[in-house]
């Protein structure tokens, strides 16, 4: 049996709070993600469903409500003290990555996720070997770019490094925003089942937001839709895999 | 020859300087200017410790030191008080003439018949020492640089001024990556000011001012170098950030040989760093 891995209770987020503008993006949303929950987020613009990952990942900070992982509370912690449990996939390649570094740099850094970074010469022979491997077994080639800076890379590659590298350290949970939304169709697909791929082969807990109703419909075991700041419904298991595109329009009406 | 030597030896001492803007504005992307003021407090640090019979390995440590603070005081104005770091780099600038005048009690502070760290070395006449005594140190202060920045804490700093939003999300506290970058930024702006005080043998309240345009044009220069070498390498290129900074001296002094009225100076300095800057953006229209 399966146990609850994330456990967002009565999340509430305002913005503009106390002025004319004011919003609530998020209200009081409660989720619960078991290990090995792979859960797709869907719902218009403004639904409030980006603010929702922000505020797991810790980029923003909840007015009201709280956030567990693995019965920890991390409600108040910052951004990069939850890269412990936490690695991000953005929606723009050029955020997941540092493009003046080379790729080797960038999957150092991304091992350091949850290490410290010390005074030392993390990229030994032995590292160097390890990437390569991790790299080579998905059979995409990209080996040979190790060396390369990141900015000489198409968006496709560097979304696609930047899932190895979320996933060269299996982290808790994987947050994933958009991933595909800045790539071309065919580009979009091969990343999307890159990631399925990584996700099922490490029995990765994921959450990922995404516009592309098909890959909501082909991709995870949850699905879940965000309506003017709230969950407005969640399928799972048999309900989930009956799904069309068509069911799904309807909560963009 | 001596003159040109002269130069020379000044365009090593100041390199230290050119490190430190290329660590805060190239790997931090952070325009600091607190320099003017942590250059001065290096050599105000250096002399008081030298004129109490301190040594010139407690000079250094201590100048050092004060340079790491003076860049603390702007990285933590930045980060936690949320000023831009422009700003704050004049903030802390200014204060730090006050600091420098309380430190040194005058405006000018003589460092003559003290042990300098030339003392150490005797090698042929005293500017040929003083090019040894400058090389070794600045040599090892570009290999610390180096070795720092390849570093894991290395490359969380490159990435930092990179990719602010993927390095939080590996774990770097990115304030304090910044006010440490700083604090080192500004340790090697100090330690120029030790070398360079040392070498004048004098310490002066406005021996700071304007400095900052030396750094930048180094590491403009040695970019310029880079380029035209194809040099890639980190070591490379700060090899060439040192380079640059020995270059920008000759160059100064070439044009006060030429006979360029020293008031003029400036001008022409602020030109030639504007000419190395704008060379890339030259070259592009040209080919229109």
């Amino acid at each position: 049996m399966s146990t609850a891995l994330l456990e967002v209770d009565r999340l509430s987020r305002w913005f503009h709070k106390n002025q004319p503008a004011e919003v609530l993006a998020v209200a009081a949303v409660s989720l619960t993600l078991r290990t090995g929950d792979f859960a797709v987020l869907i719902g218009a613009n403004g639904s409030g469903k980006t603010t929702l990952l922000n505020l797991i990942a810790g980029s923003l900070t909840p007015h009201m409500g709280s956030i567990r992982i693995n019965g920890q509370d991390i409600t108040r912690w910052p951004d990069y003290k939850r890269s412990r449990y936490i690695a991000r996939i953005f929606q723009d390649p050029l955020l997941g990555t540092a493009p003046d570094l080379t790729v080797l740099d960038n999957f150092r850094l991304s091992y350091l996720r949850t290490r410290s970074k010390t005074l030392r010469w993390g990229i030994t022979t032995g590292f160097r070997t390890e990437v390569r491997d991790y790299v080579a077994s998905l059979g995409l080639g990209m080996e040979q770019n190790l060396e390369k800076e990141v900015r000489l890379l198409s968006g496709g590659q560097r979304q696609a490094i930047s899932l190895l590298m979320a996933t060269l350290t299996p982290p808790t949970l994987l947050l994933l925003d958009e991933p595909t939304a800045a790539l071309d169709p065919r580009t979009s697909e091969s990343v999307m089942q890159l990631a399925d791929q990584l996700i099922s082969r490490q029995r990765l807990t994921a959450l990922m937001v995404t516009h592309n109703l098909k890959h909501a419909v082909q991709y995870g075991n949850r699905l879940l839709v965000m309506r003017n700041g709230t969950l407005a419904a969640d399928y799972a298991g048999q309900q989930k895999q009956q799904l069309t595109m068509a069911d799904l329009q309807q909560w963009f009406y | 020859m001596d003159f040109l030597l002269a130069a020379m030896v000044q365009g090593l001492g100041y390199s230290a300087m050119g490190l430190g803007i290329y660590l805060s504005l190239r790997i931090f992307q952070l325009p600091d200017i607190t320099t003017d003021g942590s250059f001065t407090l290096g050599a105000a640090v250096t002399a008081l410790c030298l004129l109490n019979g301190w040594g010139w390995v407690s000079a250094f440590l201590m100048s050092l030191l004060a340079g790491g603070l003076a860049g603390t005081a702007t990285g933590v104005i930045h980060t936690r008080l949320g000023i831009q770091p422009l700003l704050a780099g004049i903030l802390v600038m200014t204060a730090l003439y006050s600091v420098n005048l309380l430190l040194m009690g005058r405006s000018n502070l003589p460092v003559v018949n003290v042990p300098t760290v030339s003392d150490s070395l005797t090698a042929g006449v005293a500017t040929t020492n003083w090019f040894l005594v400058m090389l070794i140190f600045i040599l090892l202060l570009t290999l610390l640089l180096w070795w720092l920045l390849k570093t894991d804490f290395g490359i969380a700093m490159r990435a930092t001024g990179n990719s602010e939003t993927m390095v939080r999300a590996c774990g770097v506290n990115t304030a304090a990556m910044k006010t440490a970058g700083l604090a080192l930024a500004n340790a090697y702006t100090a330690a120029s000011g030790f070398l360079i005080c040392q070498f004048q043998q004098f310490a002066d309240i406005n021996m700071g001012i304007g400095i900052v345009i030396l750094g930048l044009g180094s590491v403009i220069i040695g970019e310029a170098l880079a380029r035209l070498t194809g040099t890639s390498s980190l070591w490379g290129r700060l090899l060439l950030i040192v380079g640059g900074c020995m270059l920008f001296r000759l160059l100064v002094a070439g044009a006060l040989l030429a006979g360029v009225h020293p008031n003029a100076l400036k001008a022409l300095v602020a030109l030639l760093v504007l000419l190395v800057a704008a060379l890339p953006q030259l070259q592009k229209r040209s080919y229109l």
